[in-house]
């Protein structure tokens, strides 16, 4: 009776021993993936984007033998706000401008020039690359855009700042009422 | 002769105990679809917060015939973690959107918290609680934190969920 018992009682403790040593799986799990994906973003727009056009008049001189008289006679300013995400491999992008449809009267130069950022933004930001004449070409107004937001609005961005000089007085003549559109693109560096 | 009796009935009720073989599935997607990642205007960062209100479902369920049959109403709880290389700022949370059906019988489950979202980080943390067999158990996921300076790109994590013995 003795040895069945101790047989017995062997038994179970090896049933016991396994099923304690099953006991490290018996709480057992499940796992999920979770997985997004962000697209490349490249936005980019004008405010206050309701009238975005900017006058200029050329007047006759005032004195004989003094230049045109160059005014900007409406104060709007313009800012340019932009929205950009890059894949890893690109560096960063920039920001042309261009003259879009009719090229400006001769003798006139129409610069732009993007101030620094400021904003409610975040990110790495353009670099201004100071005025510069406007064309048919693409001209380069910002360098450096990386991943950032500049915030929406006018106060957010850059400010852009537009002049008109006289290039060559010996071309300059009466055209009356001209008017251009400046083309802005957010490109691949 | 007693002493001998008294250690094999504490041995088997060791057994029973700890016979149990509580397990856990998961089925569903918890992806966040491409097309909600978009700015609505230059100048903006992405909408703040994404929720999947997604079909991930969770089972438990007794993986053990004879422990189902004696002990139909085990308690247990489940924990998570995450594993991925994201930033403290990328936050996922997850909450139980739902109390799944009683395998076996149509009575109310017995499962409570884990109603509200929490953030799943990378130590584990209790998830909610439960007893006896309960299937298809909704979760849903969110996402925040998530911004265009993070640059274009994919992003994965795993949940790690484990059920434990007990309250």
């Amino acid at each position: 009776m003795g040895t069945i018992l101790k047989r017995l009682l062997l038994l179970l403790i090896g049933v016991n021993v396994f099923a304690t040593g099953a006991k490290a799986q018996l709480n057992t799990g499940g796992e999920l993936e979770v997985n997004f994906l962000i697209p490349p973003i490249a936005l980019l727009d004008i405010e206050p984007g309701i009238n975005n056009t900017i006058y200029f008049s050329v007047s006759s001189a005032i004195e004989s033998g003094a230049s045109p008289q160059i005014e900007n006679t409406n104060n709007e300013s313009l800012w340019l706000n932009y929205s950009s995400a890059l894949e890893g491999n690109l560096g960063s992008r920039i920001i042309i401008a261009q003259i879009a449809g009719e090229n400006l009267p001769e003798g006139i130069t129409l610069n732009v020039e993007a101030s620094q950022y400021s904003g409610v933004g975040d990110g790495q930001f353009g670099q201004p690359t100071g005025k510069v004449a406007l064309s048919t070409q693409p001209r380069t107004i910002l360098t450096g855009v990386g991943n950032c937001f500049t915030g929406d609005g006018v106060g957010n961005g850059h400010s852009l700042t537009f002049s008109i000089e006289v290039e060559d007085y010996s071309k300059i003549s009466s055209v009356g009422e001209s008017s251009f559109t400046i083309l802005y693109t957010i490109s691949d560096n | 002769m007693r002493a001998t009796f008294i250690i094999l009935f504490l041995l088997s009720s060791i057994q029973f105990t700890f016979g149990q073989q509580l397990q856990l599935e998961i089925s569903g997607s918890a992806n966040f679809d491409n097309a909600m990642f978009t700015v609505k205007e230059a100048g903006l960062d992405f909408a703040s917060v994404l929720e999947n209100e997604s079909s991930v479902l969770l089972t438990l369920f007794q993986s053990d015939d004879i422990t189902k049959k004696n002990n139909p109403n085990s308690k247990w709880r489940i924990a998570i973690y995450k594993q991925d290389d994201w930033s403290d700022d990328l936050l996922l949370e997850v909450k139980r959107a739902g109390s799944g059906k009683n395998i076996g019988n149509n009575g109310k489950t017995n499962i409570h918290g884990g109603e509200n979202y929490q953030v799943i980080r990378k130590t584990e943390g209790l998830f909610f609680e439960g007893m006896g067999e309960i299937r298809d158990i909704p979760l849903n996921l969110k996402l925040s934190g998530f911004s265009v300076t993070m640059g274009a790109g994919s992003h994965n994590s795993r949940i790690v969920f484990t059920v434990y013995e007990g309250w």
